[in-house]
């Protein structure tokens, strides 16, 4: 009876712990019969493009998170970067001072553009450890600067040209938004990035310290794990992360505007939870990010191609997310349970 | 000092090696257009060049004022004639309050100095297309410069005051309708 009990128990947790994978299947199975096309290899590249943008910030949001933090300054950042790259294209940097202007290559632009990502994820990653502002505060801070500076940039206008010109050496930015070899460049930055946050989190003594960090912060601390610079480096890499999709949308739309991204931080927090990554910090993978940033991208596509309007989508999306975090609840508590049992049953 | 020399002479050569490598390129200010091989957009100089060639368009394709009106107004060349009534000058708007003949609908101003709004000029001319321009900036820049050589061309020269109530005026133009009230912007007028 005992057995019987512990097997059903045992399937429960297998199928909870594949639960973002069976709901991907079941959406792409409903969606494809209620849309002809949607297993079209365009609706696919399109699907993919959405995915990849929502992915790469999830990537980040998924280190933050498992430290416990949150990131609300990505979607701003996204902006802010798509803003400074469009703009650096158009027009350059003017040093009036010295009566010139420059216009940098498009590599150069790409590598600036990392580093400024990176520079606001330090100046959170500070905020939150030196001067001990809680994530959720800090973040909602920056989101707002950046933003502000986003529209600062162009005083709210967009910046339409972005193709650059060969005179100038600064063409070859549309490239980021282009299909190569019939697959959007994002999906190709996309799986770079998780493989190398993959290789991070589970391979590196840098990934025991996010987890040992986001699971007690403070037996990490006495077992001489440095917690400040552990937090400080996983909003680096969220602002690296952010950087990319401002590069690769901006690219995309061939326009840089500065409401890019406005809400996409939602987006990412969703597919990181949906993933599985708790919460409360101390687990979370980087292929259940992958996967909870297709359900996203599946159920916003799916939704828009099935004509459910803007604001229905917001409400079934709110719905999945407190569906996905009870459902983590749930399987955390069997967990405890099982492990309970299995202590009883030794003894 | 000896550190901050290296570092000057360091920064130099990074600053050529990024030069020479095409990482960077060096544009002095204001001479973009040899290197980009575009000119910057000047809707002043472009409204000017078309302007007769507008006008024309514009008479040429006018209905008159009594036939449009209570039709649908908007967005279509004009041409007739109407009593002013007065010369509004209370908003920075100003404009000719005008009564056509047999028509007792809303209001039928005709733009006359301050602040020109609207892209009627623009809108019923079929001179320069939107795809004629880089985008839609230029597209707006347009129909504003459009109205502004309407001011200088037409409506400067005539010297409009409070007298001119009571007269009648003869126009041409394009005529936009908004809540009731038909806005002429014009392209040719005349008061006696």
């Amino acid at each position: 009876m005992k057995t019987k009990k512990t097997n059903s128990n045992q399937l429960l947790m297998t199928i909870l712990k594949g639960r973002t994978f069976i709901v991907l299947i079941i959406l792409v199975v409903f969606f494809s019969v209620v849309k002809d096309n949607f297993l079209d290899p365009t609706t696919l590249t399109m699907i993919a493009k959405h995915v990849a943008l929502y992915g790469i910030l999830a990537l980040g949001m998924t280190f933050v998170i498992i430290t416990g933090g949150i990131d609300l300054s990505v979607g701003s950042v996204v902006g802010l970067i798509g803003m400074l790259a469009g703009g650096l294209i158009q027009y350059g940097l003017t040093l009036k001072f010295a009566g010139v202007t420059l216009y940098f290559s498009v590599p150069m632009i790409v590598l600036f553009m990392l580093i400024i990502g990176a520079l606001i994820g330090c100046v959170n990653g500070l905020i939150i450890t030196k001067l001990n502002v809680a994530p959720f505060i800090a973040t909602l801070g920056t989101m707002y600067i950046c933003r502000g500076f986003a529209n600062l940039r162009s005083g709210g206008a967009t910046f339409s040209d972005i193709a650059g010109y060969e005179g100038l050496g600064n063409t070859g930015f549309k490239t980021l938004g282009s299909n190569i070899a019939g697959i959007p460049a994002g999906v190709y930055v996309f799986a770079v990035l998780a493989i190398i946050s993959v290789v991070l989190l589970k391979k590196m003594p840098f990934g025991w310290y996010v987890l040992g960090v986001g699971g007690n912060e403070k037996s990490a601390r006495l077992s001489g794990i440095k917690a400040d610079k552990i937090k400080i480096l996983v909003y680096i890499i969220s602002g690296f992360c952010a950087a990319w999709v401002g590069m690769i949308n901006t690219a995309q739309l061939s326009a840089a505007h500065p409401a890019s991204g406005d809400g996409w931080e939602m987006n990412a927090i969703a597919a990181t939870v949906l993933g599985g990554t708790s919460m409360a910090g101390g687990s979370g993978t980087i292929l259940g990010t992958v996967v909870g940033a297709f359900v996203i991208g599946v159920i916003n596509d799916g939704m828009t191609m099935c004509g459910v309007s803007e604001f229905w989508q917001k409400v079934i999306r709110g719905l999945v997310i407190i569906l996905a975090v009870v459902i983590d609840q749930t399987q955390r508590n069997l967990q405890a349970k099982m492990a309970l049992q299995a202590r009883n049953e030794n003894k | 000092m000896k550190k901050r020399v290296s570092l000057i002479v360091v920064s130099i050569l990074l600053a050529m090696s990024l030069v020479g490598c095409g990482i960077v390129t060096v544009v002095p200010i204001g001479q973009e257009a040899s290197f980009t091989g575009k000119e910057e957009f000047d809707s002043g100089a472009q409204s000017s060049d078309d302007w007769s060639a507008v006008v024309e368009d514009i008479k040429a394709s006018a209905a008159d004022i009594s036939e449009v009106l209570g039709n649908g107004a908007d967005g279509t060349a004009v041409t007739g004639s109407a009593k002013i009534v007065e010369f509004n000058t209370e908003t920075p708007k100003h404009y000719l309050l005008v009564e056509v003949d047999g028509y007792s609908g809303g209001e039928i101003r005709i733009q006359a100095g301050g602040v020109y709004s609207g892209t009627g000029i623009r809108d019923a001319q079929s001179v320069k297309a939107f795809e004629d321009f880089a985008n839609q900036t230029e597209w707006s820049q347009y129909a504003k410069a459009l109205n502004q050589e309407a001011d200088t061309q037409v409506v400067a020269p005539l010297g409009i005051d409070e007298s001119v109530a009571g007269k009648t005026v003869t126009f041409t133009g394009a005529a936009a309708e908004s809540g009731g009230t038909v806005t002429i912007t014009p392209v040719e007028m005349a008061i006696e």
